[in-house]
This record gives structure tokens, sequence and C-alpha cells, in this order.
């Protein structure tokens, strides 16, 4: 069934709250461990500094910041759907950095265009001044670079290498735009550091690249999970062994291209590992997340020791984007980094487990 | 470390026990441990998490057993941390303050010493407490050592507010170790330099 929507795709935000919810910390009672208290509290500084707009509007044109329509977005999200292929991308600030009053750094973008779709998640390093500036400007710049390539092929191209070399620009406009962007204020590039994880479909096939942490899984017609690509295993938590705009780092997307036959992908998944690490391993658990967007939360689902308050299921929701984004706040002991996730379905295929 | 220095030590833990109960981020995810080193080294607290932890009564006594201290730190890893596999997310690089005043007593410390720098298992902040500290044999263990001359209970709890900012940041994703990249810490307080 072919559903089009407009190229503009709408984002949908949660506001944040006016003021900081400030809660008082509780005395401690004796032979009960203290519980945490998160409270949530606005940024204190502007997403991006005023001095920089310009800048911004120069290496990500058309970039919709967070803060464009009204209050400091929460939250966001977006859906599209054509030619068969229906896409849903959520992105909520953790509730580390909404204690701290700190902006998200995480982003997600999907675009569509003629015969095809493209996607991207991104998690701003912690430890980078300005990372959520680098998420929101390698996700944008990369989908719409890999849109301008794809969109005047045909659908049913004879060329299987189009798709690879379309993403391969994407990365690369995406790592020229934050060194440029860095250039232009005077940032280090690590003050930029993000990773990136882009999917793009194109004649009937799809592929993804990837540079730092973060999951992605094909859920595939047989009821098998797939991994396409994963970033290295390190040692410890929290700890990446690239980042764009880094030396190297462009290298390191490039070689990590897989491109294969989509005709047997039911769903595709992409996660920052806000929601990764949760559900770790992905391989194992992407099942039953996507399981649970479909269906809802029940008992029957493995859930990997993650509590969920929204309990309906996600993709069948009046409202897929604030579903999505209600389904972000579940809760994990240790776990409360920015999440974005997502998830782009085949209609024309079932996922049978 | 006698007298004041070490009530101000224990009183410092306290107040970093306390502060850390403070953070949620810290009651969910942070883990202490206290180890000593005198004629031996000794794990007074295995890795506990915040909310269970009890600030030890510490004791100051005999020698500057370094090299055991570090061998200790070594085991301790090995045994208590958890490494990210395929199968289950690791914990966080430790952060490690190793509080001395003196000069190691014993001639095995150069061998563990080495181990840990070429092992790298935790992102380790050796302090050299008051003048008498042997600057030089932290730094064998670590390029990241600080000096902290005054030794007045102000300076020890200057100090510990320093060590809980350094907890409540190390949760940050950073570029992997063998890339260059490592922890960022808050700065210091005033009256405690970064020996270059």
């Amino acid at each position: 069934m072919s559903h089009e929507t407009p190229d503009t795709e709408t984002p949908d935000t949660l506001g944040l709250p006016d003021a900081a919810v400030a809660t008082p910390l509780a005395a401690p009672i004796a032979a009960e461990p203290p519980r945490p208290i998160w409270t949530v509290t606005p940024p204190s500084v502007p997403w991006c500094p005023e001095e920089w707009s310009a800048h911004l509007d120069a290496v990500a044109p058309g970039l919709v910041r967070p803060d464009q329509h009204g209050p400091l977005a929460e939250a966001t999200g977006m859906r599209a759907a054509r030619d068969g292929w229906s896409l849903l991308v959520a992105s909520r600030r953790g509730r580390l950095h909404a204690h701290r009053g700190d902006h998200r750094e995480d982003a997600g973008q999907v675009l569509l265009f003629a015969h095809g779709w493209c996607a991207a998640v991104a998690d701003g390093a912690g430890s980078a001044t300005y990372s959520r500036l680098g998420a929101a400007i390698a996700t944008h710049v990369a989908t719409h670079a890999v849109r301008e390539a794809l969109q005047h092929g045909q659908a049913d191209s004879a060329e299987p290498a189009l798709l690879g070399r379309a993403l391969e620009s994407g990365a690369t406009a995406a790592n020229h735009a934050l060194r440029e962007f860095a250039t232009r204020c005077g940032l280090a590039l690590r003050d930029l550091r993000t990773t990136l994880l882009v999917a793009a479909l194109h004649g009937g096939r799809v592929g993804l690249l990837q540079v730092g942490d973060g999951a992605s899984a094909c859920l595939n017609a047989d009821g098998t999970v797939s991994q396409p690509l994963s970033g290295p295993i390190t040692e410890f938590s929290g700890e990446v062994a690239h980042f764009l705009p880094d030396d190297g780092a462009i290298e390191q997307l490039v070689q990590s291209l897989v491109v294969r036959d989509a005709s047997h992908c039911a769903a595709l998944i992409l996660a920052t590992d806000g929601v990764e690490d949760p559900w770790y391993p992905f391989t194992r658990h992407a099942g039953p997340l996507y399981a649970q967007l479909l269906h809802g939360v029940n008992e029957s689902v493995s859930s990997g020791g993650v509590t969920s308050s929204h309990r309906a299921p996600v993709l069948s929701a009046p409202d897929p984007v604030h579903a999505l984004i209600e389904w972000l706040a579940f809760e994990k002991r240790g776990e409360n980094d920015d999440r974005t996730l997502c998830v782009i379905r085949q209609d024309a295929v079932s996922w049978p487990a | 470390m006698q007298g004041t220095p070490i009530e101000s030590v224990k009183s410092g833990i306290r107040q970093l026990h306390r502060d850390l109960l403070g953070d949620p981020q810290a009651i969910e995810s942070a883990y202490l441990s206290v180890l000593t080193f005198a004629n031996a080294a000794q794990q007074i607290v295995p890795l506990t998490e915040v909310a269970m932890f009890n600030p030890p009564e510490l004791q100051a006594s005999g020698q500057t057993n370094f090299g055991d201290g570090l061998r200790l730190l070594l085991e301790v890893f090995e045994r208590e941390l958890v490494r990210t596999t395929a199968d289950q997310k690791g914990d966080w690089r430790p952060l490690v303050f190793i509080l001395s005043d003196g000069a190691p007593t014993d001639v095995d410390w150069p061998v563990y010493a080495q181990q840990l720098r070429e092992r790298r298992p935790a992102n380790i902040i050796a302090v050299a407490c008051g003048d008498q500290a042997d600057v030089e044999a932290l730094k064998q263990v670590t390029e990241i050592v600080i000096q902290m001359q005054d030794m007045s209970p102000d300076a020890f709890k200057a100090f510990f507010r320093f060590v809980s900012a350094s907890v409540k940041q190390t949760s940050a994703k950073v570029g992997a170790v063998g890339d260059g990249g490592g922890i960022t810490l808050p700065p210091p307080p005033p009256g405690i330099t970064i020996v270059p």
C-alpha cells in the first residue's frame, strides 16, 4: 500500500516545563538505603549560542532547532511513510541531563525521497561541550546529502554501488559540515564529537554505516534478528573508539558500509546507546523490544530488566510519535542517558516472532 | 599519614559519601572501595554501592608498602570489575585516587607501577600530600599527579569535593583511552596543583 507524505516532515515535540521541578532530598531513614530522587531542570544555556546561528544555518541549512518553535523541546520525533515503508523516530532527553539541567545530546532524523528513504541517529559525546550541535548537524547533513545523491535515481537502479556511494557522500558531507562549523565558531573538533548511524533504502537494497556506538537490528521475515552493524566492543562502558569529526573517523564510517537486499526485512531498528545499553545485547533483545512496540508490554515479552510505564502498543497508536516518546521513558537502574530510537517498517513484510 | 591528616581523610570520605548520596546517578551506578597500605595492603571496604557503603575507620601505622598497595589494586581490578563482552555490558572505567604523604619503603613497587601503566585498568589520580610525598614514584604509576601542599582539614575538605565532582563527571561518554581519549577532570580547587 502506498501512503505518501510530503517531503517536509513535521517534527513533533514535547515542551519543557516552565520552571524546574525541585524536589527536596528526603532525610535518610535508618536501615533503608536512600532512593535516587530525580528532578527536571531546564538547561541554563541556549541550545546554540546566538552568535553561531548564522554558521549553523550555513553548514546545515533547514535544520530544525529544538527551540525553534517555542519552548525548548524535551523530546522530539517525526514519522513518515511512502512506497510501503513506514518510518518513526523519537529522541528523548535522559534523566541525568534533565536532572543536571543539560541539553539532550542525541539527535534523530528521517527523510523520504522518490523510491527511498534515509534515517540517522547520533549521540553527542557527553565529554564534548557542544556535542548536541554535533549530533544535530551530523544527522541533518548526512540524511540530506544521501537524499540529494539518490532522489533522482531510478527505483530499479541496476547499479548496486549507487546506494553505497550515496551513503559515503552523506558521511563525508556530515564530517565536512562539522569541521566547517568548528572552524567558523573557533571550536576544537573534539567539542563537536558525536557518533553517527545512518541507514538508507534505494533500489530494493538497504545500506548502513556507523561510527561510534549505538546499534542497529534487522528483523527478518523468517523471525530471525540480525545485526548488520555494531560498534566495536570496548572494555569499559562509555568509551568510544571513534567519533566524528575526529581524524580517521570518516574512514571508519566508510569502512563500515553494509548494503543488503531489503526484500526480507520486516523492520529495521536504529538506536543510540541510551536505548542499546538497557537492551544489551541488542541481538538478543531487539526482538522483544520490537514486540513491545508492536503489541504493547505484556508479561510474555522478555524486557531485559526494563520497566515500561507506557504499556500500550506504540506502532499502532493514534499518535505514534508521542507514544514512542512516552515509551522511551522506560526505566532501568543506572540507565539514564538520552535515548533515540528509529523504527523503519516494510508494510508488506510481517515479522512472525 | 598520621594525626590530623588521617582524621581529615576519614572526614573527607564521610563527606564524599554524603555528597554522592545526594546524586541520583551516583546512587544508581557508583560503587566505592577503600584500600590502605602501611606494612601491608588491605582492602578495608570492598567495592560497594554508594547506598550500602559505610565510611570506614582508618588507622595510620607502620611503613609505606606502596608495592603491596599497587599489587592489591591490580588484584581487586581483576576480581571485582566487570568488563564488557558480547553478552554483558561492563562497568565504567574506575576512578582511583591514591593518597600518599611519604616515599615507598618497599623495593617491589616499580614492577606493579609498570603493570598499572601498561594495563590501564583505571583512571588513576595520584595525590602527593605535603612536601614529603615522593612525586616521582607517583609519576611512575600515572601521568595524572596532583600536589596538595596544605594538609589542613579545610584543604582535605576541598579535595574531597573535587573527588566527588570527578566521580559525578566520569559517567560521560569519552574517547577510548587507547585512542588518546580518557577523562576530563573538573578544575582542582585552589591549593591543589597538577604536577606537570
